[in-house]
This record gives C-alpha cells, structure tokens and sequence, in this order.
C-alpha cells in the first residue's frame, strides 16, 4: 500500500480550512475532494478533484459531477465529466513552481469554471481557446516560442524522433544546420509534446 | 403578469385533471383484488397514500399509493409478508407488471402505475406499522402512512409543495418527496409571508443556507432522520439550483427558475465582473 506523504496530508488539511464546504474522502492511491465551488456570487459548479498520492508528478484531476456543462470537446469536458482545464504541459510547469492546492483550485480550477459561465452567457471563451487535439498543442507552442504553426510541424518531425541529427540543415530555410538554427526549439517541443 | 400571478399560474396549469379519475379506477381495481384475496384469512385495513392523498399532486407527476395494513400475526417476518403481497400480485396481474421497490411493489395496469406497500402493525389496536425494507442493510424501518397523510394535506403550505415538485422535475434534482415535504413544514413552522413569489423565494433561500446540516426527522419514528438518507451529492445539487433561483428571482427571471434549463442566469454586469476578476484564465484545450 502506498503512503501517503506528509506534505501532501498538510495540503489536504488547508484546503478543510480555506474551503469548509468541500467534503475531502481518502482512498489508498488519493485523495478526493468534492462540493460546490463557487465563481464570485454569479453561479456554483458541483466539483470533484483527484488529488493522486504523487502529486504534484501526477496532476489532478477534476471533474464537473453536476451535468451543468455538456460533457463535449466544445465545451473541454471528457465524456466521463473531466475536465481538460489547461494544456498538460503548462499544469506540469505551474506545479514545478507552486505545489500548493488551494492556489491550483484559485489560479486554474476556479478561472476553468468562471470561464465556463462566461461562456454560457456569450457563447465566447474570455481569452479564447485551443483547436482541438495536435492542432491546439501547436498553436501553443506558436504562441510560447514565437515561431508559426507550419514551421512548429516541421519542427515536430525532427523533436519526435529518438536519435536526431544535429547536424542535418534545419527545415526553416536559413540553411544553417538545426543545432547553429533551432536547436533549442526543438529541445522544447520535444519537451511539451513528448515527455 | 406578477411574480405571484405568474406562479399561480404554474399552478393553474398543473392542477390534476380527468385522467385521475383514470388512475383512481385502477387503483380501486388492485384495492378490490387484494380485499377478495386477502378477506379469507387475514382481513388487513388499506389505506392510501402518496400525493393524490396529501393534495400535493402535480399533473407533470403524482403517485397514488396503497398502504396494506396487516396485524402483526399475521406473517411470521416482513420479508415474509413482503415476498407474500408479492407473489400475490405476480399471479394476478404478471410478472412483467410487477416491480419490487424499496418498501413496495409496483403494478403497472392499464398503463398506470400504482404502489403497493406492505405494512405490519406494531399495536393491532394503532396505526404505526414496520415496512420491510429490500435491498439494504436495515431490513425495516417504522412508520405511520395516515400520520404522514394527514400532516402534510393539512399544511398550509401546499401549494409551495406543488412549487417546489414542479422546479425539481424541471431541473431533475432528486430529493426525495417526503424530505422536501418535511423542509417545507420545517421552514414555515415559526415563518409566515404573503404571496407565492414571497414564499418560494424564502424557501429558496431556506434551502440555501440549511440544507447541509438540517434535521428533517419524521414526525412517525423519531428514530427516522429522513436528512441522514440525503446524500452530500443530493444536498449540493439541490442548494446549487436554489442558488441559481436566487440569482434569477434577484432579476426577476421567474421563468428561468422553471424551465428546463441548468438554471444559470447571468447579466451582462456579471460577465463584465467575470471577465475582469479572470482575465488572465488558461485557454482551454482539449484532446
């Protein structure tokens, strides 16, 4: 049977505090904390987070059990009610930084949710979204490294391999080789969309 | 319209109409098989309960019981007497027709359906009964079918009952009708408004800031805390749409309280406030 870790236990213990209507269970692989999380005064969502004993390697996850929001890509809920809150990779890099759960459930959970009510009411996401599947993931990087999509896809050919040649000239078209051009990009993508 | 005209008016269209009578007829049928069947030997007292009897049926639902009232020598256990009503049922109108349910049986006839519930009397001389209970740990539980009647066709408060029946099929929160009968006795016990919009909105928020600790024990067994039965999930759900309610009622969006919708009700202050308290939220991706 695993064990479950102090720190994590402590966590657990602050979010009773700073949420006294959550209902947290223990089961032998994680916690379950479950109720209404509430967006300003404006509408409640009934919630339940997973929080896995090796957290924060294993994210949480959390599901919307009040069948309020369609269970559809549209709307990023899974059809099992889990919600896909974030691009994996920017859960994993904001939980290297702060493992804390009360600030996951504030500055990611929460805004999800808020989002969501935002919108039911105008039928717009309030920073807009991600495609759908790889077409998403890549509009991120886009984003992140500054580099257009097509160029990402070529990219991505070259980070997907196992053993990449250096050496070889880089697909962008400056005619350096990949490790004087986008060696580093490549690093990255490797990073977000294969570990 | 006003609020309360407009609540009335819910009202007026769910009155019960004709097609009772139906449901009636059907009813007497089963109660004169069971009396035939059972007058031989053991000569139990019938009663009838559900909605139809408490006067808080709604036509978008009702149910309209049968209470069977044996002495209590009259089986040697509930199961006993339980499985025995039963079989009774199944012989008479078909398997197919018949359903066990927690503590009755269901006979679906003539496209009705009607419950059948097997009482034991505790005092032959008194109307407090066991009910077997199926498929549980706790195989009976103490009741008093003509108690929970006439408390509850005798409340002030039915037509908020018939209120709150109709928002809860509409935003399909399962809350058990007795419970809810019980928190509406409850609230009103030392509160009183005027006009429906004025209750259900206390109600509403009755519901909002209770639900999670109140005790709703039947007035029959106080052994029974019908709230012990609620589920964390059932109390969430339904103080979640009596906040929804609020937010409604608050800008006057009576029609959203009941309608089939999930209730949310948003102005475009409220998605402006959104907005700017979470400007800086995650676009959301999904796989």
């Amino acid at each position: 049977m695993k064990v479950m870790n102090k720190a994590l236990e402590d966590e657990i213990l602050l979010i009773q505090k700073e949420y006294p209507n959550f209902k947290v269970s223990k089961q032998v692989d994680k916690f379950i904390i479950s109720g209404l999380l509430e967006i300003l005064k404006f509408g409640d969502y009934e919630i339940e987070i997973d929080i896995p004993i090796d957290y924060p390697k294993s994210h949480p996850i959390i599901r919307e059990i009040g069948e309020d929001i369609p269970k559809i890509n549209d709307r990023h809920i899974n059809g099992d009610g889990t919600c896909c809150i974030a691009i994996k990779y920017r859960i994993t890099r904001y939980l290297q930084e702060d493992t804390s759960i009360v600030n996951f459930i504030e500055t990611k959970v929460k805004p999800f949710f808020a989002n969501q009510l935002y919108f039911e009411a105008t039928g717009k996401w309030i920073n807009g979204e991600y495609s759908h599947g790889i077409e998403g993931i890549y509009e991120y990087i886009s984003e992140e490294l500054q580099i257009e999509v097509p160029l990402i896809k070529r990219l991505t050919s070259i980070a997907r391999k196992s053993i990449i040649n250096w050496n070889k000239t880089c697909p962008c078209g400056s005619m350096k080789s990949i490790k004087k051009c986008h060696k580093i990009d490549i690093v990255k993508i490797k990073k977000i969309i294969f570990e | 319209m006003t609020n309360h005209e407009y609540l009335k008016s819910l009202l007026d269209n769910e009155k019960i109409d004709h097609t009772v009578e139906e449901t009636k007829s059907t009813r007497k049928e089963i109660k004169d098989f069971l009396i035939n069947y059972y007058s031989k030997d053991k000569n139990p007292d019938y009663v009838y309960s559900g909605s139809i009897a408490k006067n808080t049926a709604i036509k978008s639902k009702y149910d309209i019981d049968i209470g069977i009232l044996f002495n209590n020598e009259d089986f040697d256990s509930l199961q006993g007497m339980f499985d025995d009503v039963k079989a009774v049922l199944k012989k008479e109108y078909g398997s197919a027709s018949i359903r066990e349910q927690n503590v009755s049986i269901r006979v679906q006839l003539n496209s009705h359906d009607i419950d059948i519930v097997p009482c034991r009397r505790i005092d032959n001389d008194k109307n407090d009964v066991f009910l077997h209970i199926e498929r549980t740990e706790n195989t009976r539980i103490q009741s008093n079918i003509h108690n929970h009647v006439d408390i509850v066709k005798n409340m002030s408060e039915l037509d908020i009952i018939k209120l709150l029946k109709l928002w809860k099929i509409q935003k399909a929160i399962k809350f058990k009708s007795f419970a809810l009968e019980l928190l509406v006795k409850k609230a009103f016990e030392n509160e009183s408004k005027i006009g429906l919009d004025k209750k259900f909105e206390y109600m509403m928020k009755y519901i909002r800031d209770n639900i999670d600790t109140i005790s709703l024990v039947d007035p029959s067994n106080s052994n029974n805390n019908v709230s012990d039965s609620l589920t964390d999930n059932q109390k969430n759900n339904i103080k979640k749409y009596a906040k929804r309610a609020l937010i409604a009622i608050d800008n006057d969006k009576y029609e959203i309280v009941f309608d089939n919708s999930n209730g949310i009700y948003t102005t475009e202050d409220s998605v402006t406030e959104i907005k700017t308290a979470y400007e800086s939220t995650e676009k959301p991706w999904s796989n």
